[in-house]
């Protein structure tokens, strides 16, 4: 079959230079992938430019700070404003959790990211109450252009308009049947043929992918994975394609089922299963974080004081060590911090049930992935470079758990009973969060299930091509 | 004769086994799909009523307490379903469902659906308006193109045309059973919807967007059926006229809306959602802090109330100044916010009207914009909703303010509390969708642009029948 190959894509050569629709399709193929690459380059930008923001907000608020704590005052119009106290610090450290981008992050712009890029920490901080960094137009942002969008969605197209006759023409026109009188068997030449035009649509996406990551700067590890994940696309639709070629009579009945095929698989199945995944959440008001959270909020000020330092030493319990702890009673400040340290304690918990209800819903993804190879490639990308749901919710814990410290930090301050000072300012200031790094993450299930897509379609071919021979030869 | 081919041409769809078979699967999928959506869309509905009554239950079980107290423990605006969102959800799994009501802030809507289903979310929701303008266009196309190219190579065409029928007879007939099996679609979408709808105490659903959703679409089909007869006359083999129109559907249904909606977001660039709220911020500080007795403006207007009064301190007065100073901050805040989510909408209309205007090119995306519109799933309602809900706010924190100044309490007096009945007598929030008049005056450019389509594919058709009858084109 080697042999085969160069007169295979001399052939396919002459055959694209002829056929005006498979040139046509294939620069509208990079039109579009350019555009998503512009796109994707844009959003990126836009996230470094809010993530900047950020930062400028925060050392402006710190160098704020610094003027109150050198002159021992605060704001001319807030004289109350005492900077020795944990709760001012607190306010003025204006501490920001920052989400890293991943370089590639541009290549999954149209996902669906519910959380911020920068998320501002103190302790009545709320990281499910935001939204995602941008404002969108939700008309428009039902359909972005974005790489995975092209290679999940148009490059099958693709690869069935360079594709679409291979098989099919020559069992039509009885082509075949000279093939086998001539050579002695078909099935080579053909699968030859299919594999070129794999072939080139996989150094389309390759070209689009390795694009994306020159454009954006990304390491050579993750720039591999992305054209990897491009050229196994590629592969699995080529298989596809052969199914197909393996199976039709006719270049109609070959449109027609690969058709068929592409709406079932990109369309109609990522459909079905968004409709699973979305109808179970579309009964939920957030009641727990409205109208339950809201309710608490107020019956916490009614809490005994027992019962709120027994919450707050079950959760915090090296206070308990802290000469407040000896105290008979707290102070009025002192029991409004401990009252916060408490509701922090229940919207951790409403933020850990949301994080589960999360990845209630990525295992429909997950399992979408194997119903459709369009849904697999989408889970794999955006795990990839960390945008999308997954990435949004594992922000979010990172969030929590910065809210967490940041309370804890200011109930040990309020309990050691000490006056703060510029040196705790500046060390609070010094540990603030690191910035979140989404680190790339096993898309096992969505690899493993393009790769079951991938072995049955070129299976699938292989034999029907074998089949389609022997009844020629009989 | 026309009627004749009609007959003939539904018999040839019927007669044939596997059409026979995709078509009863796709009035089973779009009877499924309806009934299944109008059933998910009334379980939302009564899951909408559930939290605005218990919202409402605790507010007015607060009990007796301060005006101010109760503007900050404020109320919140659940966003119901669109008035036909059973027939198309439209952007509604992208918009927020809750907003906070409360004093001194405008809230963002939160708890979108599609923030909480996974990376699918990406993906729409199989509706039956994803059926109509996605995947019935594409059985048009598949049974539409091959339909008179099969006449064509077995003779049969020009065998009607040498008999003397006419080629406008011959082209209206394809044209008219291609239009008739859509419509028989779209009614068993509404069939199925109504009987869904009537036989669920909570399901519901609107006359008269109905009748406008069965108008629209029927126009829509209309253009599609003639643009798929047109192609598969102009073309010179049914092979063509199916590649070309399939590329066409590709190109309205996947590749135009998406790269006219990333060309508006890109010329008409929207601000973070940081830079918008830090603007806020920025804005507001330079404007009274109804919080803060030392804020210069407050202390001005306090004069002039001393003034107004005849008295020289806020403990002389017969009212209560902080809620004086509440309202001016809130004045203050409500003019800001007018002024940036202005300018923010003014851009939203901007990326809008680039998006029209692929829809006049694109009757795909034409269609979608007035179908969403007639259902109340689109922009302009979530707009109208974001506006009835800020107006809701300023009423209720308002009327809180007013109490808090002249329920009879004494400026700085926080032990002061109004009755529960006060409480129970100020009105829950009612979001009442804009009415379909109205709704669609903005989508007069869409609407036209499918009157001009159909009209052209119409031309189309006659001049391709005439030319049939000519024998200008091969038969």
């Amino acid at each position: 079959m080697l042999r085969l190959i160069p007169i295979a894509l001399q052939f396919e050569r002459v055959r694209l230079v002829r056929n005006r629709v498979g040139m046509l399709a294939l620069l509208a193929y990079f039109a579009i992938g350019s555009l998503s690459l512009f796109l994707g380059d844009r959003y990126a930008s836009e996230w470094r430019a809010a993530i900047d923001g950020a930062q400028t907000a925060e050392q402006a608020t710190i160098e704020e700070a610094r003027e109150y704590i050198a002159t021992g005052k605060g704001p001319a119009d807030r004289p109350w404003v005492d900077m020795s106290e944990p709760m001012w610090q607190d306010h003025y450290a204006g501490t920001r959790v920052l989400r890293d981008p991943s370089p590639l992050v541009g290549i999954a712009a149209g996902a669906v990211d519910p959380a911020p890029v920068a998320f501002r920490v103190h302790r009545r901080a709320d990281p499910s109450a935001g939204g995602g960094y941008r404002i969108e137009n939700p008309e428009l942002v039902m359909g972005a252009v974005d790489l995975t969008f092209v290679l999940a969605i148009l490059s099958p197209l693709l690869i069935g308009v360079l594709g679409l006759g291979i098989g099919s023409r020559e069992r039509e026109e009885r082509i075949d049947r000279i093939i086998v009188v001539q050579s002695g068997e078909v099935r080579p030449w053909l699968m030859t043929r299919l594999l070129v035009v794999t072939g080139v649509t996989a150094a389309c996406n390759a070209i689009l992918c390795g694009a994306a990551g020159v454009i954006s700067g990304a390491s050579l590890h993750a720039a591999g994975t992305l054209i990897g994940f491009g050229v196994s696309y590629a592969a699995l639709w080529g298989g596809l394609l052969a199914a197909v070629s393996a199976v039709a009579q006719s270049v109609r009945a070959q449109s027609l089922t690969y058709g068929v095929v592409w709406m079932t698989v990109c369309i109609v199945m990522p459909t079905v299963a968004a409709e699973v995944s979305l109808g179970r959440v579309q009964t939920d008001f957030g009641v727990s974080e409205t109208l339950d959270a809201r309710g608490l909020s107020y019956e916490a000020y009614e809490l005994s004081i027992e019962d709120i330092t027994t919450g707050v030493y079950a959760r915090y319990p090296e206070l308990a060590e802290l000469p407040a702890a000896s105290d008979e009673a707290l102070d009025s400040g002192m029991r409004r911090l401990a009252t916060s340290a408490v509701l922090v304690a229940a919207m951790a918990k409403r933020v850990e049930a949301r994080q589960a209800e999360a990845r209630d819903a990525q295992r429909i993804t997950d399992r979408a992935a194997w119903t459709s190879p369009a849904v697999a490639l989408t889970v794999a990308l955006e795990r990839l470079v960390g945008v999308g749901p997954e990435a949004a919710s594992a922000f979010q814990a990172h969030s929590m758990d910065a809210v967490d410290q940041r309370v804890r930090w200011i109930l040990q301050s309020a309990w050691n009973k000490q006056p703060l000072d510029s040196s705790d300012f500046e060390a609070l200031v010094s540990s603030a969060p690191p910035p979140f790094r989404w680190e790339p993450r096993s898309a096992r299930v969505s690899q493993v299930a393009m790769g079951f897509w991938l072995v049955t379609a070129w299976l699938f071919a292989v034999v029907g091509l074998r089949r389609e021979e022997r009844r020629i030869e009989a | 004769m026309m009627t004749l081919i009609v007959r003939l041409q539904l018999a040839n769809w019927w007669r044939d086994r596997r059409l026979a078979a995709v078509l009863l699967l796709s009035i089973g999928a779009l009877a499924a799909v309806s009934v299944w959506s109008a059933h998910t869309d009334a379980s939302q509905r009564e899951a909408h009523a559930e939290a605005a009554a218990e919202a409402r239950e605790q507010w007015e079980g607060r009990g007796p307490s301060h005006p101010h107290s109760m503007a900050h423990f404020g109320d919140f605006a659940f966003r119901p379903s669109g008035p036909l969102a059973q027939l198309d959800r439209g952007v509604q799994a992208r918009l927020g469902k809750v907003l906070r009501i409360e004093g001194h802030k405008q809230g963002t809507p939160l708890f979108a659906d599609a923030t909480r289903a996974g990376t699918v979310a990406r993906f729409p929701r199989p509706d039956a308006a994803f059926f109509l303008h996605i995947v019935v266009p594409l059985l048009l196309i598949f049974l539409g193109a091959m339909g008179l190219a099969a006449d064509r190579q077995s003779g049969r065409l020009r065998l009607s045309l040498v008999q003397g029928i006419g080629g406008r007879d011959v082209v209206g007939g394809h044209f008219l059973s291609l239009w008739m099996l859509g419509l028989s679609l779209l009614l068993v979408i509404v069939l199925a919807s109504w009987g869904a709808a009537s036989m669920g105490s909570s399901a519901h659903i609107d006359g008269g967007r109905l009748l406008a959703f069965v108008v629209v679409h029927g126009l829509f089909l209309a253009v599609v059926s003639a643009a798929v007869t047109a192609a598969s006359v102009w073309a010179r083999s049914g092979r063509s006229a199916l590649l070309a129109l399939l590329a066409l559907w590709v190109a309205g249904t996947a590749v135009l809306p998406r790269v006219t909606g990333s060309a508006a977001t890109a010329l008409y660039p929207l601000p973070s959602r940081d830079a918008f709220q830090a603007a806020i911020k920025e804005a507001r500080e330079a404007g009274p802090d109804g919080h803060n007795p030392k804020d210069s403006f407050i202390a001005k207007r306090r004069q002039e109330v001393l003034e107004e009064h005849g008295v020289d301190s806020v403990a002389e007065l017969p009212i209560n100044f902080d809620g004086i100073a509440m309202q001016l901050d809130e004045e203050f805040a409500n003019q800001i916010w007018d002024e940036h989510h202005g300018k923010l909408e003014a851009r939203m209309a901007q990326q809008s009207k680039l998006g029209s205007w692929g829809a006049v090119i694109n009757p795909f995306q034409s269609v979608d914009h007035v179908s969403m519109t007639i259902a109340g799933t689109d922009l302009l309602h979530d707009l109208s909703f974001l506006h009835q809900a800020e107006s809701y706010r300023r009423v209720l924190i308002g009327q809180l303010n007013h109490e808090h100044a002249y329920g009879g309490s004494k400026t700085g007096d926080r032990t002061f509390k109004a009755t529960p009945e006060f409480y129970a007598s100020l009105e829950p929030f009612q979001y009442a969708a804009p009415g379909l008049a109205t709704a669609l005056r903005h989508r007069l450019g869409e609407i036209l642009a499918l009157v001009v389509w159909l009209l052209l594919m119409m031309m189309a058709l006659l001049r391709g029948g005439a030319r049939l009858e000519r024998g200008d084109l091969s038969c």
